[in-house]
């Protein structure tokens, strides 16, 4: 994967460079369960064959699951909010919500007249120059998480951490 | 200084390094790939690299992973590139990855090689050295592409072998102590399966010693028949029956091609059923996932798949390299009846007894006796040679190594260390290559490499001189190349061209004109030749060397526009039809006695049938036989065969009859003569013969009517160079000597039969002398100039052109004749030319406008001959106009 010294509207993930796709296995009650993990960066979603029409969401990377043995899949829309130059960012919890609402409206959008439409999950990481802990926060649906990581890069060991134990967890669930 | 060899099979599917050592197999059937670069000047990725490459994968994510139809493929599967490498011939193909970058064939093939060596701890020294083996059929300039990427990595320490070459030494090394000494006919069959092509190939048997030690070798003939299916065509083949795939999914059918080695181990006859581990395999199909999981019954399967190419492998290469040769024909509806058949077609080449050993060798050989050698037991048993499968090498036996036993590999390691120690390897056939040379103004084709026998590894050497020449203002000379026989059938390459064009850059020009020696050396299987252009005054070069260079070659069509400095040869066209002498006037003659008063009227009449003239289909005007007395099929010929025999017999036996009264006899004789003499060259030798006795004593010299009949006869059926010259002086003798009783010294038989020998004999011109070519000369000149002065130009005037411009053709022996750089010369140039330029004006003012033209056109040829500077093809107007 390669990086970017700066972000870029958002984002220090090169186009192109995300890994995968990846075979995700579970047994679950001696069921064995395998699915693909496709990372589709925003500039390339519109290649994509599931997140093609996900522009409007504004997301910066879409993690799209394919279950092998057939079956919908999972989109987890992953967005970055940095706050780091602004003097009164919204609380969290506005952000969940302001997300849940784009993602439902997707749904309704573009539900009914896409076959085959994915679940839809959101995943915000948003930092914040004040806090230097990194904190899981939820909203009151399950589709919709934010994580809060700080912009000092002191703490980005720990944000990674977190952010990977969250997806490890969260994509267990799904599947 | 020890040289450690190291042998390999590199071909992209369980390749092999062979080391002193011990062999380096890859285990499993994965296809080989390089991943090319975005940067031309990038390293290509092999082996690892390039499999932990997302480039071109097939799968429908990330996007740098799709492969489709319409656009070049940055992944290159290796047998796939050896086997486009093969079909390019002798032409420099590219692969094309896109935004006008493409990469040479042969660097790729390169590229695989290295790794594979370098993975076996090659690093490039001295004392190392590298045997590549290489398809049967592999063009030098194929392999030249190779070397030439490999020499930088390798100190030129490289040798690359013909594959069933190495198969059969690997043989051979092992039974050769038990073989008696081979016969002319003593064969063995190399069997090539692998991913990249199949090949049967036979090898002869030789034995050759060295210090004491007895060495059976394979001799290579230049390979024959080439098998243009491959196992790739066949996995693609397999792959599209069994999961219905089709160009709408290339990428499942890419990932299933290039990734998962099932398809392989079922041709192979593998049981992957039970090896692979990691079955359902995720299979990315068409925007969705699912299971990758063949049919357990896959490995029966594969018989029956209809042999074609593959149709989806086809269309997502064609964007990279799209010259990949047509399949034309192929005999049998699947794939085991195809085998079957490739097989048999081979056997049936070979003498009964004599089929010493089968080699069954190559990624897919299977390990068990295939189904398409059992079907063809009979035909073994037939050659005395029993279906015997043997992991080991023995004679008489099919010998199917074990899989971790690469024999090409072996082979390469054995023909390295025998060159290392001096020993036999094998005996190739070298390419004709040929060159063109313009001597005079005509073609000559001059074998830059002859088509002989070679020891491997050793250089032949051949010397041309006195065939080509810079002349003392230029630094360039124009050469062009043709392989293969050039006897009429001309050789095309792989492209339809016929021709490779080259220019010589000499770094400075002569001063003055300079002969040049061309200084050829040739390797087998490596390479193309080198040629050397040494110049005898070689000081303007300061010591530098001059090469053939081949990479500026271009391939054409055409040859120079010949200038010639005399008309060539014409042909007697003849009609391709089985009745044209079925008539009953020929049967009749050919049933009459020559004791029959009606004999020579019978003669007469079936004369006149073969010497008609007939129409082709497309109207043309034939003849029934040519100069040679030939017909134009097989059947007209037995008839021609069948008048020439009855000819002979009724001369001899009338020659010989005493009985009949010696007036009536000559006029007899003289009849048959004339009349046998229009069979041409079919006309019988007692009549030749005569022909010649009557010439020579002047017989009738005093009868001109009768001499004039006889001088035409001869004209006809002549062809050695001593009767020629024979007919030519009996010519010049009447134009010394007139006859007494008012013949005219040089009548228009004379200039007739001179021509006519010119115009169809290659070495009419050879009969002729200094006496005799002035004297013709003249009589040539004053017959143009009494015609042109004459108020009606008509035959005979075209007959004098004829007779001038045939006599040109003495050039070819004295090239000093009329040459027009001579003073002495001008006084008869600027006669001919005023005849021929009166003669045209009466064409313009007489003749219709488009007969006036083709005529001014010959003409003018006439005179560009006298200069060196004639053309073919427009000789014919004249000879029609003359002949009616």
């Amino acid at each position: 994967m390669h990086l970017f010294k700066e972000q870029h509207l958002g984002s220090r993930v090169e186009a192109g460079s995300e890994p995968g796709p990846f075979i995700i296995k579970s047994k679950y009650l001696g069921k064995r369960k395998e699915f693909v993990l496709e990372v589709v960066h925003s500039s390339l979603a519109n290649q994509h064959i599931v997140t093609q029409d996900f522009g409007r969401l504004g997301g910066h990377l879409y993690l799209v699951l394919t279950p092998l043995a057939g079956g919908k899949r999972t989109v987890i829309i992953i967005w970055g909010v940095h706050t780091a130059s602004s003097d009164n960012h919204p609380e969290w919890k506005d952000i969940c919500k302001s997300a849940e609402v784009a993602v439902d409206r997707h749904i309704i959008i573009l539900g009914e007249r896409t076959q085959e439409f994915p679940n839809l999950y959101g995943f915000i990481v948003a930092s914040d120059l004040e806090q230097n802990q990194t904190e899981m926060h939820f909203n009151r649906g399950d589709n919709l998480f934010l994580l809060q990581v700080s912009s000092d890069q002191r703490s980005w060991n720990d944000a990674i951490a977190g952010i990977s134990l969250f997806l490890e967890d969260f994509i267990n669930n799904i599947i | 200084m020890t040289i450690k060899v190291f042998g390999c099979s590199a071909f992209g599917l369980r390749d092999c390094v062979w080391l002193p050592e011990g062999a380096i197999t890859e285990k499993d059937l994965f296809l080989a790939d390089a991943v090319l670069p975005k940067n031309p000047f990038d390293p290509i990725r092999t082996g690892e690299e390039a499999e932990k490459e997302r480039i071109h994968t097939g799968l429908t994510w990330p996007p740098e992973t799709i492969v489709a139809i319409d656009n070049p493929l940055r992944r290159v599967p290796i047998p796939c590139v050896w086997k486009l490498l093969v079909d390019a011939g002798d032409s420099n193909v590219r692969w094309n990855t896109g935004e006008g970058i493409s990469f040479p064939l042969g660097k790729i093939i390169a590229a695989h090689v290295k790794r594979i060596f370098k993975d076996a701890g090659y690093l490039g020294g001295k004392n190392e050295r590298m045997v590549v083996p290489i398809p049967n059929h592999l063009d030098e300039f194929g392999q030249e592409s190779i070397l030439k990427s490999l020499s930088k990595y390798t100190d030129n320490n490289v040798n690359l072998l013909w594959r069933p070459v190495s198969a059969a030494i690997a043989w051979l090394d092992k039974v050769q102590d038990n073989l008696p000494e081979p016969r002319e006919d003593d064969t063995i069959l190399i069997i090539y399966l692998g991913p990249d092509g199949i090949e049967f190939t036979p090898f002869k048997l030789r034995e050759k010693k060295h210090q004491q030690k007895r060495f059976i070798i394979p001799l290579r003939s230049r390979p024959h028949r080439y098998i243009n299916f491959t196992g790739a065509d066949w996995a693609g083949a397999v792959i599209q029956s069994e999961f219905s795939l089709n160009t709408s999914q290339p990428g499942a059918f890419w990932q299933a091609f290039t990734s998962f080695p099932e398809t392989w181990q079922a041709i192979a006859q593998d049981e992957w059923w039970k090896k692979n581990q990691d079955l359902p395999r995720p299979w990315n199909r068409g925007g969705t996932w699912t299971y990758w999981q063949p049919s357990a019954n896959l490995n029966e399967k594969i018989w029956k798949v209809s042999v074609k190419e593959s149709e989806v492998l086809s269309e997502l290469l064609k964007r990279s390299c799209p010259k990949r040769h047509q399949i034309k024909e192929y005999s049998g509806k699947n794939w085991g009846e195809f085998l079957q058949s490739e097989f048999e077609k081979e056997l049936s080449l070979i003498k009964s007894g004599r089929l010493q050993g089968v080699i069954l060798c190559g990624p897919l050989a299977p390990q068990v006796i295939p189904p398409w050698i059992k079907e063809s037991e009979e035909l073994l048993q037939s050659l005395n040679f029993n279906l015997t499968l043997s992991h080991k090498p023995r004679i008489k036996t099919i010998w199917v190594p074990d899989k971790n036993h690469d024999p090409i590999a072996q082979g390469a390691y054995l023909f390295g260390y025998r060159l290392t120690h001096s020993e036999p390897t094998y005996l190739d056939t070298l390419p004709s290559l040929k060159i063109l040379a313009v001597e005079q103004g005509e073609f000559d084709w001059v074998n830059l490499v002859a088509e002989t026998e070679c020891e491997g590894g050793q250089t032949y050497k051949n010397v041309i001189k006195n065939k080509f020449f810079l002349k003392g203002d230029e630094n360039n000379l124009v050469t062009y190349l043709q392989k293969g026989e050039h006897s009429g059938q001309q050789i095309r390459d792989r492209n339809g061209l016929k021709y490779k064009k080259s220019t010589i850059h000499f770094l400075a020009m002569p001063g003055e004109d300079t002969k040049l020696d061309l200084h050829v050396a040739m390797r087998p299987a490596h390479g193309m030749a080198q040629v050397e252009i040494i110049p005898k005054q070689k000081e303007f070069l300061k010591g530098r060397k001059v090469f053939l260079d081949y990479s500026f070659m271009k391939e054409t069509d055409e040859l120079p526009e010949q200038q010639l400095g005399w008309p060539e040869l014409q042909q007697i066209k003849t009609l391709n039809d089985p009745d044209i002498l079925e008539d009953y006037l020929i049967n009749e003659f050919l049933n009459r006695s020559v004791k029959d008063t009606q004999y020579l009227h019978s003669l007469n009449e079936a004369k006149k049938i073969w010497t008609q003239a007939a129409k082709d289909e497309r109207n043309n005007y034939c003849k029934k036989i040519d100069q040679n007395g030939k017909a134009g099929c097989a059947i007209a010929q037995e008839v021609i065969t069948n008048i020439t025999q009855k000819l002979e017999q009724d001369f001899e036996s009338f020659e010989n009859d005493l009985l009949v009264g010696r007036g009536n006899r000559e006029r007899f004789i003289e009849q048959m003569i004339i009349r046998g003499s229009w069979l041409w060259l079919s006309t019988p030798d007692c009549i030749v013969q005569k022909l010649k006795f009557i010439l020579k004593q002047d017989i009738y010299i005093n009868n001109p009517g009768r001499w004039n009949y006889f001088i035409e006869a001869s004209s006809r059926c002549f062809s050695k160079t001593e009767f020629i010259n024979i007919l030519f002086k009996a010519i010049h003798k009447r134009i010394q000597s007139p006859p007494q009783n008012g013949g005219i010294p040089f009548p228009i038989n004379s200039a007739r039969a001179i021509y006519r020998v010119l115009i169809y004999r290659a070495n009419g011109h050879e009969g002729l002398n200094e006496k005799l070519i002035t004297a013709f000369l003249n009589q040539s000149i004053l017959m143009l100039r009494t015609e042109v002065n004459r108020t009606n130009l008509d035959r005979k005037f075209f007959q004098a052109v004829l007779l001038f411009s045939y006599l040109l053709r003495y050039r070819k022996k004295n090239p000093d004749f009329l040459n027009p750089d001579k003073k002495e010369n001008k006084a008869i140039f600027d006669d001919v030319f005023e005849l021929l330029d009166t003669a045209q004006r009466w064409f313009n003012r007489n003749y219709n406008p488009a007969r006036a033209h083709r005529l001014k056109q010959a003409l003018e040829n006439i005179k560009n001959f006298m200069y060196y500077k004639g053309t073919p093809g427009l000789i014919h107007i004249i000879t029609d106009e003359a002949e009616g």
